[in-house]
């Protein structure tokens, strides 16, 4: 299978059309969305059905333009590349099923991988500038909330590709390109790109612990953690973005709250997250957090 | 409550090192032998907490994550590494106590997690003999 998936991604890699590459890319997102959509909207309950996202994240999908495909099947007019690499990557278009989905994200996975290596020519690597300034936003958010489903494969695929995503976007946000605006410099694209990636990180592990105070969801405490950790490893962050969620009482309620009650591995997970919290630091912070959050929750458990 | 005084960088920042290095020390397996020699290294966590206000609800879980530890001996070394310490030391815990619901079980974790330990202190002289509070 991941042969296969290569081989998609150097066709995708050697088209000489950005455009192309970044339809293909809207049409593959769109086929990712249909299906968690369709698993979402046929549900009750989350552990009907484990491709289904939970209401805040599917709520955020809508709000990204994506709720028009629970009914419409996405267009695919573009020719032969697409059904070229439908065939490829043996998608069922009918059928919403789990494989489908880890094939699609199995392909951006290695799509991601791909722009992510080193010594790749200039044009290339312009074209991946390019590409990443055009959709890294949209995918990082996108693949994101698909974290927040039950199906373990799907969420821990999803996390992969996050990291890949967000790195990726980064590096290439930092890199100056043929086509850029003489009006943007690098310094204001990178800060565009950390302050975007920091909010949604946020906003991000917050639904992964709201959602994890039903029974059912209850694993995605973890995810929110490995999430937390992976943009605390991420190294480059929007300074007002980040004192601003340094200020609030829940960053170190959600913190204090894993050291204290977690397994060994999530402890060494806070411990980390707490190191690269205070080095980010440069103002003073006094929150009201106190032992409010601490004695509620005790008193719940 | 998190707090950080910038006007005592360095010094904030040295303190929250040694906090996760102390951490590290009291949830790692092999770490007894460290944790018997770090009684001073407590103390002084301990007293820059105060000094630089850091809220103690850190330092209990700092401890909480020792009395729970699965490792062999950790608990009852940390215990008593902790009892030997000056009650000045411990000013912080008369904050955690009034202000956590968490005491209870602090106090079950840190006294009687060990029987030997609880024997040959008791829980009544440790409580007023460290912690200078009336039970």
């Amino acid at each position: 299978m991941s042969s296969r998936h290569d081989n998609v991604v150097n066709v995708v890699l050697s088209y000489p059309e950005l455009n192309l590459v970044s339809s293909l890319l809207e049409v593959l997102l769109e086929e990712l969305a249909r299906f968690i959509c369709a698993a979402s909207a046929k549900v009750d309950r989350l552990d009907d059905d484990d491709l289904a996202l939970p209401q805040k994240s599917f709520e955020l999908l809508q709000s990204y333009g994506y709720s028009n495909l629970l009914n419409t099947r996405a267009e695919k007019t573009t020719g032969r590349h697409y059904s070229e690499i439908d065939d490829m990557m043996d998608i069922d278009s009918v059928v919403a099923s789990k494989e489908n989905v880890l094939n699609l994200l199995k392909f951006c996975h290695l799509l991601f991988f791909r722009l992510d290596e080193n010594g790749s020519t200039k044009s290339q690597q312009d074209k991946t500038i390019q590409l990443i300034r055009m959709d890294g936003q949209k995918i990082l958010t996108f693949i994101m909330l698909l974290s927040t489903v039950l199906n373990e494969q799907v969420s821990q695929e999803a996390l992969r590709i996050v990291r890949q995503t967000s790195s990726v976007l980064i590096k290439c946000s930092k890199l100056p390109s043929s086509k850029q605006s003489l009006a943007t410099s690098v310094e204001d694209e990178t800060r565009d790109f950390t302050r975007i990636i920091d909010s949604l990180y946020w906003q991000q592990i917050c639904i992964l612990f709201d959602i994890s105070q039903s029974q059912e969801a209850a694993k995605h405490k973890e995810t929110a953690f490995i999430l937390w950790l992976g943009w605390m490893s991420l190294h480059v962050h929007y300074q007002p973005v980040m004192m601003d969620l340094l200020k609030r009482e829940s960053y170190w309620a959600h913190l204090q709250s894993g050291l204290r009650h977690g397994s060994s591995e999530r402890r060494k997970v806070c411990l980390y997250i707490l190191l690269r919290s205070i080095t980010i630091i440069d103002q003073p912070i006094t929150n009201g957090y106190v032992f409010r959050k601490f004695r509620q929750e005790c008193l719940e458990s | 409550m998190f707090t950080w005084n910038s006007s005592k960088q360095r010094e904030t920042m040295e303190f929250w090192k040694k906090y996760i290095t102390l951490c590290e020390l009291v949830s790692l397996d092999n770490s007894l032998f460290q944790v018997k020699e770090a009684t001073k290294d407590f103390a002084s966590l301990f007293e820059k907490a105060t000094y630089l206000k850091v809220p103690s609800s850190w330092l209990s879980t700092m401890l909480a994550v020792g009395f729970y530890s699965k490792a062999n001996g950790i608990a009852r070394t940390l215990c008593e590494t902790i009892l030997e310490l000056p009650s000045h030391s411990m000013g912080w815990l008369q904050e955690e106590i009034r202000s956590s619901v968490n005491t209870a079980s602090f106090f079950i974790g840190m006294i009687f997690v060990d029987h030997t330990c609880a024997k040959e202190h008791g829980f009544l002289t440790c409580y007023q003999k460290h912690f200078c509070l009336s039970p």
